[in-house]
This record gives C-alpha cells, structure tokens and sequence, in this order.
C-alpha cells in the first residue's frame, strides 16, 4: 500500500540529486523530470490527483526547455561532486530519521519527499557560480515547493518552475559572443 | 528607481519583454486590487486567495508613488520605459501579496530573485539568486514544520521568521551591498520594496494558524532579530565609511523596529510595524533614490533649511512619520515588559544619532528634484500628523 509513495519519493531525490551533481543540458532535464515524477506520485499517494497532474505536466515543460540551452550532453559527476553527493546522502538520512523519529515512521517517509528535493536543490544554488546549473537548481526548488500540499502553492510552484527554465542559460552579450 | 533605468540622456523606447512584463504587473495589480478578488476564495477549487488590508494599503501607496516618480523623472530619464519597469515591479509586489500561502509565497519569491539576478550588475546571477533561494527553502520548510506540528512546529515557527529576514537581507543573512550598482539592481530592492509586502501579508497569515508555542518562538526570533538588526544598524549607518553603506544600514535600522512591533503581537506593536514599513516604503526609499546622484558624486554637502528637516524626519521627531511609529512601538513593548522598552528606547536613540549624517547626504535638490522632495516631507507628515486614516486603511 505504502510501497508506490515510497518509491516515488525516493526518484524525486534521486532526481534532486542528479539536477544537482549534473552539468550538462541532458542532465539537468532528466533530474527535473524526475523530480516531478517522484513529486507527483508522492501526490497520487495522498489522493491529490489533480495537484499531481500538474506537478507532472509542469517538470515535463522545465525539462523540455531547459534542453534547449546550456552546455551540451549530460555532464554527470563532473569534478568536484563529492561535497553534492555528501549533501544528498546525508538528507536522505536526516529526512529518513525525522521521519522515523517525529513523524509517523515509514509512512511519513513520502511527506518529506518535497523537503528533501528542496534541501538538495537548495544546496546547489547556495554553492555554484554559473548560471545554469543555479537555475535548474532553482527550478527543482520552485517543484519542490509545489509539492508541498496545497493547490495554490502547486500552481505557483508549476509555473515559476516553468518560468525558470524559460530563462535562457547565456546571458544576450554571452550567445553574441 | 528613477535616473537609473536609462543611461543619461537615454530615451529608449521599453524593449519587448519589458512592455509584456509592464502590462502583466499593471494586470496582476488591478486583479489584487480589484474588490471580487476576494470571491476567488469562495470558489469550490481550493485557491483561497485574498489580500490582507495592510498590503493593499501598500500596493495602493506603491502606485501612488509610482505615478509621482513618472510625473517628476528628471528630463534625461526615459518616462516611458519608468513607467512599464515599475508597473512590472508592482505586478510583482502584488503576485507576492496574493498569494496565500508560504509554499506560493516562496515560489514566488524565486522567480522575484531570478528576475532580479538578470539585470546587469557586478555580481553574478548565481550570486544574486543565493538569497531568495535561502528565503523560499526557510518559508517552505517552516510552513511544512508548522504544519506537522509539536516540536518540529516551534523549528517552523523559527524557520518561517528567518525566511522573513533572509527576503529582507537582514542579519544574520545581510546581502551584499555595492554602492556604485544601480538601485534596481541592488539589494536595497529587497530590504525596501518587496520584503515590506511580504512581512504584511505573511505575517498575519501565518500567526492565526500556529499554536501559542509556536506563536511565541515566531514573536520572539522577530523581537530577538529586531533588536539586533536596530543597534547593529543605527550603529553602522553611524560609523560606517560611505554615505551610500549608512543609508543601507538605516533601512536596517527601521526593519529592527519593524521586526520588534510585529514580534510583539499586541495591537500598537502591529500597528507599529505597519506604519514603519509603509514610511520605509514611501518616505526612506524615495529619499535614498533622490540622495543618489549626490552620493555617487561624493559631493561634501553643508546642511540647509530642507537637510535640517529630513534629518528630523529620519530621526523620528514629530510631526513626521517616525514618530507615531516609535511611539506605538514603545507602548508596546511596554506592555509587555519595561526592561524591554528600555533596551528599545536605548537603540532608537542610537539609530537617530545617523539622521543628519544621512540627511546631508542628499544635497540640495532644485527644480523638479526639489518638488519631489518636497513631496516626500508631505507623505512624511500626512503619516505623521494622521496616522489613524492609515492604520485604518490597513485594518487597524
């Protein structure tokens, strides 16, 4: 019963983490669309079918448009990821205990699914320097919020998830040049 | 905003976006505005959208102020583009009003700092979106904390007021300030314009759905942050080198006493608050857009007859804006414990100490700046002289 937000949960951190330890245009867009495919079925779980259509449909606009720019292929594990995969595992950790300790154990487990996309996508817009790994960062931030329950947070994170990846990854002089 | 958008002697016409971007804000402001927004909530789709009094008030107040800045842009600045760009910005204080909850609040902030990041400055976007980032992750994960309630309610309620001071820029998450960046681009945007919103229409919002613990942890990290950011302001915009950083640090100032009268809860210490943050709105930041040109040409200024009166108004002497504010504030913390009046009482003394330094700053304005300020003064009494037809206006 419990096991598809389980495992939802646990691919919108996987997706989390890819966004974050990505620096290619490929790489960012899978782990955004899986971010929202993990958000959304952690939204189906709890009975809010319409929250997790859009939740879906607005990770698959970020991914599509964040294809469209920013460096080639998928760049994965590029030097210097340690300190990002320390990160990830260790909110998986801290998510799995709070869940354990203050919530109601395992089945709080999925609840905590768009914290620990948040913290994830957090952590990388606090750290890195080019523009866009920041804004798919930020966008898996602006997925995370929207699924976070309510239906006015779902929109508004769905469509500034959208908007940000609508924001070209060069800036006008840097494609001229 | 005014001198800055355009290059001297620029009258460019406003670029695409910019116009899309100008009739989006001017559409989102009419909707906040509008008397059937709050129909919306009854509409059976979950969105309970609503704008609390306060805000509107600002949002009504920002217009207002937009109109006076077009109407006295200096000749070099183009009005046109003025306009559009601060239509835009209104749009956007009114998307962050509306919304009605933190997680939306959050989000929106986002793409508020994204927008932010892409306008030309010395640091880079990355940099600028580090910021609104921080404050989308606390207001996101103190609502969720807040919404699971026991311990993890009082991390929340600790969560969501420092999310409300990472959007301001205040300590402990005080932003990087360069002076010779234009004001749209700065940080100053935040701390001055779209963190007053967001502190009048959250902070309601959030307080009627925590429970007392939680309530007092949020009350007492605002008194707390307040009090901090009162001394360590007044003392900066004091001594610190650069005309440009103690103005930054006096919108500091005026948050402490902002943050102290809404951690205080009780009606005079919101009512406080309320009044600081429209005077920070419509008094200090437009008289820190007409100090500019005079600080970017580090001109040594003496003291005239309108300097003497700004240093009054910066001080928070009557009749003038500050004065309702301070009093209302120590009322407040009077009723609640006169050790904290008297600490409160200690740093707004500190803080006035900056008021002719500050003062000075803006130089002798002629012509077309000096009706401008003059403009300001007045907005300056009026919310000095009657402040119960704003705090009316707020819902008070």
């Amino acid at each position: 019963m419990h096991a598809l937000p389980l495992l939802a949960a646990g691919v919108a951190w996987f997706g989390a983490t890819l966004t974050a330890l990505a620096e290619g245009r490929r790489g960012f867009a899978l782990g955004l669309a899986l971010s929202g495919a993990g958000l959304a079925g952690v939204q189906l779980g709890a009975g809010r079918p319409l929250n997790a259509l859009l939740l879906a449909g607005a990770a698959l606009l970020s991914a599509t448009l964040r294809l469209r720019d920013g460096p080639r292929g998928w760049g994965l594990l590029p030097p210097g990821s340690t300190p990002g995969i320390v990160l990830s595992i260790v909110v998986l950790v801290a998510c799995v205990l709070l869940a354990g300790a203050l919530l109601q154990g395992a089945a709080g487990i999925p609840s905590l699914a768009p914290l620990a996309v948040a913290l994830v996508a957090a952590g990388r817009v606090f750290t890195v320097v080019q523009r866009q790994p920041a804004l798919a960062a930020a966008s898996a931030l602006a997925l995370a919020l929207a699924g976070f329950g309510s239906l006015a947070a779902t929109v508004a994170g769905g469509l500034v998830a959208v908007a940000l990846a609508a924001i070209p990854a060069a800036t006008a002089e840097e494609a001229a040049g | 905003m005014t001198a800055e958008l355009s290059p001297p002697g620029g009258r460019t016409a406003p670029s695409g976006w910019l116009l899309f971007l100008g009739a989006l804000g001017a559409a989102a402001t009419v909707l906040a505005l509008a008397p059937t927004i709050a129909r919306l909530a009854g509409l059976p789709i979950g969105l309970a959208i609503s704008v609390p009094p306060a805000a509107r008030t600002l949002l009504v107040g920002c217009l207002l102020a937009l109109g006076l800045a077009v109407a006295l842009a200096p000749p070099t600045t183009s009005r046109r583009e003025l306009l559009v760009a601060g239509l835009a910005a209104v749009g956007a204080l009114a998307a962050l009003v509306t919304v009605p909850d933190p997680y939306a609040a959050g989000a929106v902030l986002l793409l508020l700092g994204a927008g932010h990041a892409t306008r030309p400055a010395k640091r880079s976007f990355a940099v600028r979106l580090r910021g609104p980032a921080l404050a989308a992750l606390l207001l996101g994960a103190g609502w969720f904390f807040v919404g699971s309630g026991g311990p993890l309610g009082r991390v929340g309620a600790l969560a969501l007021a420092l999310g409300l001071l990472a959007t301001a820029g205040l300590l402990p998450y005080l932003a990087d300030f360069e002076p010779e960046e234009p004001t749209s681009s700065s940080c100053l945007v935040w701390t001055a314009f779209f963190a007053p919103a967001l502190a009048l229409s959250l902070a309601p919002r959030v307080l009627t759905s925590m429970s007392p613990p939680e309530g007092t942890v949020f009350a007492a990290t605002l008194i707390a942050l307040g009090l901090v950011n009162l001394g360590w302001g007044g003392l900066a915009a004091w001594r610190i080198s650069g005309d440009a950083q103690a103005w930054r640090y006096s919108f500091v100032a005026e948050w402490g006493l902002a943050l102290v009268g809404m951690g205080l809860l009780l009606r005079d210490g919101r009512a406080a608050a309320y009044l600081a943050l429209l005077a920070l709105v419509l008094v200090r930041l437009p008289l820190y857009l007409r100090a500019r040109p005079a600080l970017l040409q580090r001109a040594p200024g003496r003291l005239a007859t309108a300097n003497v009166l700004v240093a009054l108004l910066l001080a928070g002497v009557a009749p003038f804006s500050g004065f309702p504010v301070r009093l209302l504030a120590l009322r407040a913390a009077t009723q609640l414990s006169w050790q904290l009046a008297l600490v409160l009482l200690v740093l707004l003394l500190l803080s006035a100490v900056s008021s002719f330094r500050l003062a000075r700053s803006i130089g002798h304005p002629q012509g077309r700046e000096a009706v401008g300020l003059g403009l300001v003064l007045a907005t300056s009494l009026a919310l000095g002289l009657a402040p119960g037809l704003f705090l009316a206006a707020g819902g008070f």
